[in-house]
């Protein structure tokens, strides 16, 4: 999969789970606030990103995924 | 005016948590689609004798013990509790040999010593962790407090592989893990499961004559007598959502419960399609309630007993094995229950029907338990009168479980982020409760309904109170 399929994909899956348009998760924006987020949210995209990725996020490596580039870089490194 | 709470399951924790909200002013209707309250706590007849469907012995029950004050509050110490045999409440047969268990953290301690001297130090480490997880055992009430999180790191321990490194002898590991299938022990099994569960049962063990049903029967009145209602044969079909609050509970009846709040007691994946109609529940919450897994079912025999045939056996058997077994005795009846770890999978095919084949898998089955048994048990076939069975579709007909799941879903020491479902809902005033959550057991059942009750109240101290009569 290329980078751009697979932030297709990420864009894809994040926009139909969590019932928002597409077209406003820009790789700057804040994930928290676009999809959001508070607590209980956090761990549905934990879930998510392991199920359709294969890629278990750590708890201490949640802070650092503060925008959508930022989480495309991240499982850009460990995606299957 | 006094708020309105609806309680969808009559099962234990929904029970508790309407017991407990009930006492504390608020209006309470418990709704149960099944004819009887109780979930896994039912009993059934067959040959004039009463079984029990999921409830066979308690730990920590005793003065002082985790569960005493709470069980006191909700008015259910007077029921008809036995101690099992304070020398082997337990009692391990693997490798040939039967290692009992006493109970007492020291009693325990220099028993298994006194087998294992050389363990002397894993089995002290082990008690630790025992007496440490029962000294936190409410530190849920403080979720920011250092006993909460260092509570919580045992979720992403190996309960499996904690026992490798701390106890080395494989023979006493497999002593410890005999009794591991009341805890549903696999390796995806977190460390605090295994600390809390069995940890309660070193302090005491307790069976109820007469049968589980006598617990629910005496919530349900307890929440009666405060002016609440438990209503059966109501099949809750969806919740309302408005303004994004929950403010009613529909019903296949048509009826429709108005509440300020809900606890959904019952199996969230049976939930999770009665929040279609809820918009601030979003797609990925439900489809990732719905992809948790299960954990295993459970085979039972449920033996009549020729009366006076065979001795009343006041300690619970474990045989380890590749079919392991758990074999409990009825205090009060001659009856005897025998319990394997059975997979959905194994009986899926017959889920929409039964059939000749069915009977005859569960008659093969059923023998082959009782062969096994009578290694330890020689006089047990003789002493059979009838043998009835219930598979995994059996336990999800009349319990509600998910595939008939014995302890709910699966926690993982994996990802205990994911596979801790939280009491909390994306719905400000929808709730969880029941084995689902953090644990299964009358003890994790009761402290989720103590987290879920302070959740909803938004307050500790009348819980504190509760805990602190023992």
């Amino acid at each position: 999969m290329t980078q751009q399929e697979l932030i297709t994909k990420i864009n894809t899956v994040l926009a139909e789970e969590f019932e928002v348009d597409a077209a406003v998760m820009t790789p700057e924006a804040n994930i928290k606030q676009t999809l959001a987020l508070d607590s209980l949210s956090l761990v549905d995209l934990v879930a998510l990103i392991d199920g359709e990725f294969g890629v278990k996020i750590p708890t201490a490596d949640l802070p650092q995924l503060t925008t959508f580039q930022r989480l495309y870089d991240y499982l850009g490194e460990r995606a299957l | 005016m006094p708020c309105k709470l609806v309680i969808i399951g009559a099962g234990l924790g929904g029970l508790e948590c309407g017991y407990l909200l009930a006492r504390r002013g608020w209006q309470v209707t418990v709704l149960e689609r099944h004819a009887v309250a109780g979930g896994c706590l039912q009993t059934f007849r067959r040959s004039n004798t009463t079984f029990d469907t999921g409830l066979h012995y308690v730990g920590g029950l005793g003065e002082g013990e985790s569960l005493h004050a709470l069980f006191d509050y909700f008015q259910l110490l007077d029921l008809p509790w036995r101690p099992l045999d304070r020398t082997g409440y337990d009692e391990i047969v693997t490798d040939g040999r039967s290692f009992l268990l006493p109970n007492g953290y020291d009693a325990w301690c220099e028993h298994l010593t006194s087998s294992f001297p050389h363990e002397q130090q894993g089995i002290n480490t082990l008690m630790n962790l025992f007496r440490q997880t029962e000294q936190y055992l409410f530190s849920f009430l403080h979720p920011d407090s250092t006993e909460h999180q260092q509570t919580m790191q045992l979720f992403g321990i190996s309960a499996s592989e904690w026992l490798e490194q701390t106890i080395h002898d494989p023979l006493l590991r497999s002593v410890l893990s005999g009794n591991g299938l009341r805890i549903g022990l696999t390796d995806s099994t977190p460390l605090y499961a295994y600390a809390q569960i069995q940890g309660s049962y070193v302090r005491s063990a307790w069976r109820l004559g007469g049968g589980g049903q006598q617990i629910a029967d005496r919530l349900v009145a307890g929440i009666r007598q405060q002016g609440g209602q438990v209503l059966t044969d109501v099949e809750v079909t969806g919740l309302e959502e408005t303004n994004g609050r929950i403010t009613a509970v529909k019903t296949a009846q048509r009826e429709r419960y108005e509440a300020d709040a809900v606890i959904a007691a019952l199996h969230p994946q049976r939930l999770m399609p009665m929040l279609h109609d809820c918009p601030s529940v979003r797609k990925v919450y439900r489809h990732r309630v719905m992809q948790m897994k299960n954990t295993t079912g459970m085979f039972s025999l449920h033996i009549a007993l020729r009366p006076g045939s065979l001795p009343y056996l006041n300690r619970t058997v474990y045989i380890t094995g590749a079919q392991p077994l758990m074999i409990h005795s009825y205090p009060d009846r001659p009856a005897l229950d025998i319990l394997t770890p059975s997979a959905w999978s194994e009986w899926e095919q017959w889920a929409d029907q039964r059939d000749e084949a069915y009977e005859a898998y569960k008659q093969r089955k059923a023998e082959e338990c009782i062969r096994i048994a009578a290694q330890r048990l020689p006089d047990l076939p003789a002493a059979i009168e009838q043998v009835y069975t219930s598979t995994p579709l059996t336990y999800a007909r009349y319990t509600g479980t998910v595939q008939g799941s014995a302890y709910g879903l699966q926690k993982d020491w994996h990802s205990p982020m994911t596979t801790l479902l939280a009491t909390r809902t994306p719905l400000p005033n929808l709730w969880l409760t029941g084995q689902n959550n953090n644990l299964h057991g009358v003890l994790g059942v009761t402290m989720t309904a103590l987290q879920t009750c302070n959740e909803l109240t938004g307050e500790s101290g009348w819980i504190e109170q509760i805990i602190q009569q023992q």
